[in-house]
């Protein structure tokens, strides 16, 4: 779950980027596009690995892993999200913007 | 258990050379412009990006599932041998696989975007804004 909410962020910021460039290069939104696919591309072979030694790759069948996977995907998109809001408030300072 | 830490190290490794790339296309800026009009140095910081930011967010899992500790030998795996041998066979084979998918898209991803007037235009126009 937490593979499909990252894939689902990085799916969302891309589009954003190519539906609205301009936005997209104000807000330097490519580095969290590339952060979150990165992340889920890594989170890919994780998914794979697990599912090929027999393990339940979504826990459906069990609710309190399920919600702990979605909640860790909640805070992997939070602390990505967080990396670029400083990175950019920096690259802004820098730039005397 | 460390998988993260293989795209990690490469992404350190990857900075290394951003970092000297953006060096040498300042002392000479008119080479780039004649091979692409995306410099070397962008394409790189496109990978250590990904391999940073992913890296970063495998942490925090790993943080979340105990196998990571702030404290010595902060990876809890590295506690016993057995738990140690496993964890270097993981980043022999989760850890490079996942250094090695993340670096083949972005080499499938420049590729596509060197080859394509339009997005190489566009990622071009992106360069300020970095």
């Amino acid at each position: 779950m937490t593979l499909l909410l990252v894939a689902a962020g990085a799916l969302i910021v891309t589009l954003l980027i190519l539906l609205a460039p301009e936005v997209g290069r104000r807000w330097r939104l490519g580095v969290l596009a590339l952060t979150y696919w990165g992340a889920s591309l890594m989170w890919c072979v994780d998914a794979l690995g697990a599912v090929l030694v027999g393990e339940d790759f979504l826990h459906v069948g069990n609710a309190g892993l399920f919600w702990d996977d979605v909640l860790l995907g909640l805070l992997a998109l939070a602390l990505g999200a967080g990396v670029w809001g400083a990175g950019l408030v920096r690259h802004r300072r820098k730039a005397g913007l | 258990m460390a998988c993260f830490l293989v795209p990690a190290a490469e992404a350190a490794a990857v900075s290394l050379v951003e970092r000297r790339e953006a060096k040498a296309s300042a002392n000479e800026p008119s080479e780039v412009s004649m091979t692409s009009p995306i410099p070397w140095g962008q394409k790189l910081s496109w990978l250590s990006t990904m391999l940073w930011g992913g890296s970063l967010l495998l942490l925090l899992e790993h943080l979340w599932h105990g196998e990571v500790v702030p404290w010595p030998p902060f990876l809890t795996a590295a506690a016993d041998p057995a738990g140690m041998a496993t964890m270097i066979q993981e980043m022999a084979t989760t850890g490079v696989s996942m250094a090695v998918l993340v670096t083949l898209v972005w080499g499938v991803g420049v590729a596509v975007i060197d080859r394509v007037p339009a997005l190489t235009r566009r990622a071009a126009l992106s360069r300020g804004a970095r």
